[in-house]
């Protein structure tokens, strides 16, 4: 098991190494000048010759980048040039509400999605099976703003049982965190629900009929015992792996979320810098979410290997 | 009394032409301590019947007539009380080990599952009882085994795991469907001659399920034989293989491939193919390959004794 940790930490050096290439060159191509756009309409062609020099922006690519990569190492994002904050300071202030709104997300799309697929597939063409069939549709086609809006309007302005806008520390008041946190999370979890259900159906579908699962019956162990012990324990590997690569729907998500809730995260800070072309923002915010999407990636893996011994050899 | 008695078992399975039936108005009986073989060709109903006494089959299935396993009968019993049954009165040993055991549990998490309530009371009782039921089956240094993983067993090594774990419920009747059919030769012979010793140590009963006569012979005190869902003929053992009653019985003898037979043992093999179970009818269903058959075939065969209408009566 260790070994196979080692190996596959190892692994995601150069998988780091190729997400910050990528995001670098992504604003490196991007058109439009941010020297021209920082130096203002006022600003002559010599002022913004000038700046750029400063910036260091007339320098080549691949200098610039291996400069870049040097000052991540050792913490610098840069700073943002509208407002002369430390990018990392930025996603600092703002990651709490993200990470909240997306491990609550979390919680409730599997809370709902893997039951509901273990249901669906013990029994084919069942109710479970077919609110399944129409949950992952609507999940997966009705965009989080829609869930958002109406979720807000009914609970939070009609019933008035949660907080409209905004978010509170869950450190600080954890009765406001829940005010603040449940109805965005439950509009963000929606597609990823759906996601969670459909794998677990289709996993779990694979693994009751195998013999092994027979056999547990024919031990006389009761049907909750077989479909959870033995059935999830054999679905968890490949539902855990599709959770990871789905953490980019909550990632996309969490950006509208974040927007229609007036939540201060990481997706409104990068909706803010994206509007006002304020690349160092964009850059750190986007390397940030990309690192983090490669951890939990190799979290899940080796999670997977913790579970089920015929991925760790 | 018999410990299972199987009367009239039929089951059916939904088609899109009506139901089908793969076992038809089956009468088994065993008696405690004894092993029954079930033979018959793939397709013939064996794993299908079996799996009806065990309410082991899919939703889809429709099982009806009489499972009595010690005068109680385990088709009408409501499934939480079958299930108390399952392990403690009757096991199974299924035929493929490489896929029979969880991949992801440890061999001895699905051995200490299967034990009795009492002892899996304490955790130390239950390893050690575990490790008892393997050094039961003939596994050496049981202890440290119940910390691996199927995939680090060898096939032979599974299929003892797997009586070991047909073992753990103390059962009074085993029922064995192939449990040799997917090991090597001599990894079947020490599979064969571990269940007989168990079978003298314990006095469990066993229910073997196979199409290897060979293997039969050795193991069985009476033998039924199955076609096409029915049985055809039940005997003890020794005058069956003597004399076999019905022509199928005849022919799956002379199959027998003989010692040093080689080739020419393999042209013996009955020709043709049994019926599918669209293609059943209420007459004699081996009749189109039966070297005997006459027009009379065409109508129902005897129903008790040896379903045949040119029986030879000594056989019975
Ligand atoms: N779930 C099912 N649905 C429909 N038909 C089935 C089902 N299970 C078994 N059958 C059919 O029932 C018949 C009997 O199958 P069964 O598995 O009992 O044969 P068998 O005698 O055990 O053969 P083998 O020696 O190959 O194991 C076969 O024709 C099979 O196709
Ligand atoms: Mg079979």
């Amino acid at each position: 098991m260790l070994g196979y940790a080692l190996r596959r930490v190892a692994a995601s050096v150069p998988v780091a190494f190729c997400v910050a290439l990528f995001v670098f060159a992504l604003l490196y191509l991007a058109p439009g000048d941010p020297a021209a756009l920082m130096a203002g309409d006022a600003a002559s062609p010599a002022d913004i010759e000038k700046l750029r020099a400063a910036l260091g922006l007339d320098r080549p690519f691949l200098t610039r980048f291996v400069e870049w990569l040097w000052r991540i190492l050792h913490g610098d994002l840069g700073t943002s040039v509208f407002t002369g904050i430390p990018v990392a300071t930025l996603i600092g202030q703002r990651v709490l509400a993200t990470f909240s709104l997306m491990i609550v997300a979390l919680l409730i799309a599997s809370g709902i999605g893997v039951p509901m697929g273990a249901l669906a597939a013990y029994r084919p063409g069942g109710a479970a099976d077919r609110a399944v069939m129409v949950g992952g549709v609507l999940g997966f086609s009705v965009p989080v703003f829609v869930t958002g809006y109406l979720l807000s309007y009914i609970f939070a302005y009609r019933l008035g049982w949660f907080a409209v806008q905004g978010f509170v520390s869950p450190f600080a008041d954890f009765g406001g965190f829940l005010r603040t946190i449940l109805l965005p999370a439950a509009s963000l979890a929606g597609a990823y629900a759906a996601l969670i259900a459909r794998i677990t159906r289709a996993t779990m579908l694979d693994v009751l009929a195998q013999d092994h699962v027979r056999t547990a019956r024919a031990k006389g162990l009761g049907e909750a015992r077989v479909v959870i012990v033995h059935g999830l324990s054999n679905a968890a590997a490949p539902i855990l792996t599709v959770m990871g690569m789905g953490a980019a729907v909550l990632l996309g998500g969490a950006v509208v979320t974040e927007t229609v809730f007036g939540i201060p995260g990481l997706g409104r800070l990068t909706v803010d810098a994206v509007l006002r072309r304020d690349y160092p923002v964009i850059q750190g915010v986007t390397l940030f979410l990309a690192f983090i999407f490669v951890a939990v990636n190799l979290g899940v893996d080796l999670l997977c290997a913790a579970i089920d011994p015929r991925v760790r050899q | 009394m018999a410990l299972l008695d199987v009367r009239g078992l039929r089951v059916e399975f939904a088609s899109r032409s009506g139901p089908l039936a793969a076992v038809e108005g089956l009468d088994l009986a065993v008696a405690p301590g004894e092993t029954l073989a079930l033979v018959g060709e793939s397709g013939s109903g064996k794993s299908v019947a079996s799996m009806a006494v065990m309410g082991l089959l899919p939703a889809t299935a429709r099982v009806s007539g009489q499972a009595l396993f010690e005068g109680e009968d385990l088709i009408a019993m409501p499934p939480a009380e079958l299930r108390r049954r399952r392990g403690s009165g009757i096991a199974m040993v299924f035929q493929e080990p490489m896929t029979s055991l969880n991949p992801v549990l440890t061999i001895g998490r699905q051995l200490i599952e299967a034990l009795p309530r009492v002892e899996r009371a304490s955790r130390a009782a239950a390893r050690g009882r575990a490790a008892e039921l393997l050094a039961s089956v003939g596994i050496t240094a049981p202890e440290s085994r119940l910390d691996e993983f199927p995939h680090q067993l060898s096939g032979g090594m599974r299929q003892r795991v797997m009586i070991a774990i047909a073992l753990a419920g103390r059962p009074r009747l085993i029922i064995a469907d192939e449990p040799t059919t997917a090991l090597d030769v001599t990894v079947q012979a020490q599979i064969v001659a571990l269940l007989q010793s168990l079978q003298r140590d314990t006095g469990i009963a066993i229910l073997l399920i196979s199409h290897d006569l060979a293997l039969v012979r050795q193991m069985a005190g009476r033998v039924a034989v199955m076609y096409a869902g029915r049985k055809v003929e039940e005997a003890a053992a020794a005058a069956l293989f003597d004399r076999p009653g019905h022509p199928y019985s005849a022919g799956l003898i002379a199959a027998i491939p003989r010692l040093g037979g080689g080739r020419e043992a393999r042209l013996a093999e009955i020709p043709g193919a049994a019926p599918s179970l669209a293609e059943r009818g209420p007459g004699c269903n081996f009749a189109p390959r039966c070297p005997m058959a006459a027009e009379v075939c065409a109508t129902p065969p005897p129903a008790t004794g040896i379903a045949c209408h040119f029986r030879t009566e000594a056989a019975a």
